[in-house]
């Protein structure tokens, strides 16, 4: 089944609107990791911002620009996972504004795990070309995913020190 | 007919959301609501799935209330479809028993039925809110030893 079909399957009417259309291309893109197709989707000056604990996953966090976004999604996010799809619970459209809601379906970079990922974009498109983009996740339940283990909230982050304070010859 | 969904009965629903006060609540509620709230419930224990208007009126005037009481949500977006609205929100709460303030990003999905919510389905960024009603940053890598295996707690810990 095709991106597309699973978009109207999810909409509230059968025929894919051009919006639906823009829709069904950005999650293609995204889930291919094309270049060329992301390229073709999202706008040169696309802001990007994912909420998340960036520190640990460093595809989390803001972005600005086409290539910032493309790197993102190409190189960054399969560190930690490759997307293999989403099921969509949401599809909201007003105008060219869209609210999307669902899981993530992907596998675990090292151990080749499945792991879920409930997610909400809000996307804003101009002259069929994604320029926003916000995402909010349940990042407990990604981290303790992707970590592959209960996370221990007790449990402080050290902070190490790489190089005395002082000590700016180190630097 | 349903009544159209607008910004103004969004917002009306989060100016009585926000006071925590049954009665304002109850009169947004449909009497068959649902709310699903995603999250760890080892550090949030409100969050779940909860179907009916006493269920809810529960869950949001005590039981959250005496946990994480909301103080503000800072609607920085809303998305309104039909009898559905999708609002990004930067929600700003009260730790009770630290009283610290944690602010979060959040997005709530809801869905309405004669100007009445009818299902919320809210999906926050759970790591940043526990790190702040902990009080410190988390150690995600650090593995419990002798701890169950994630497969054998997931159901335990994402209770949704």
């Amino acid at each position: 089944m095709s991106e597309a079909e699973r978009l109207s399957r999810a909409a509230p009417v059968g025929a894919l609107s051009p919006m639906h259309e823009c829709i069904a291309r950005f999650y293609a893109a995204y889930r291919s990791r094309d270049v060329e197709r992301l390229d073709d989707i999202l706008d040169d000056d696309i802001e990007w911002f994912m909420a998340g604990p960036a520190e640990y996953f460093d595809y989390y966090g803001a972005r600005r620009g086409k290539t910032a976004v493309i790197e993102a999604v190409t190189r960054i996010m399969p560190c930690y996972f490759r997307i293999s799809d989403f099921d969509f619970d949401h599809i909201l459209v007003d105008g060219q504004r869209v609210a999307t809601s669902g899981r993530i379906r992907a596998r675990q970079r090292d151990t080749g795990r499945l792991i879920r990922i409930g997610f909400a974009h809000f996307l804003r498109f101009e002259s069929g070309r994604l320029i926003s983009l916000r995402s909010v996740s349940d990042t407990f339940d990604v981290a303790e995913q992707v970590v592959g283990h209960p996370i221990d909230v007790t449990r402080e982050m050290e902070c190490v020190s790489l190089a005395p304070e002082d000590d700016f010859s180190a630097v | 007919m349903d009544v159209p969904v607008t910004r103004q009965l969004v917002e009306a629903f989060y100016d009585a959301f926000t006071t925590c006060d049954p009665g304002r609540i109850a009169a947004t509620l449909t009497h068959d609501v649902e709310w699903q709230m995603d999250g760890p419930v080892s550090v949030f224990p409100f969050c779940g799935h909860r179907r009916g208007k006493a269920p809810v009126l529960d869950l949001l005037t005590r039981h959250k209330a005496e946990i994480l009481p909301v103080r503000r949500v800072d609607q920085e977006d809303i998305v309104i479809d039909g009898q559905r609205a999708a609002v990004f929100a930067k929600i700003t709460a009260i730790h009770k028993q630290t009283g610290r303030v944690v602010v979060f990003h959040c997005v709530h999905f809801l869905t309405f039925r004669d100007g009445l919510v009818s299902a919320v389905y809210c999906i926050a960024d759970t790591f940043d809110a526990a790190e702040q009603v902990i009080g410190h940053r988390i150690d995600a890598y650090h593995e419990p030893q002798g701890g169950m295996p994630f497969s054998d707690r997931q159901q335990d810990i994402v209770v949704i």
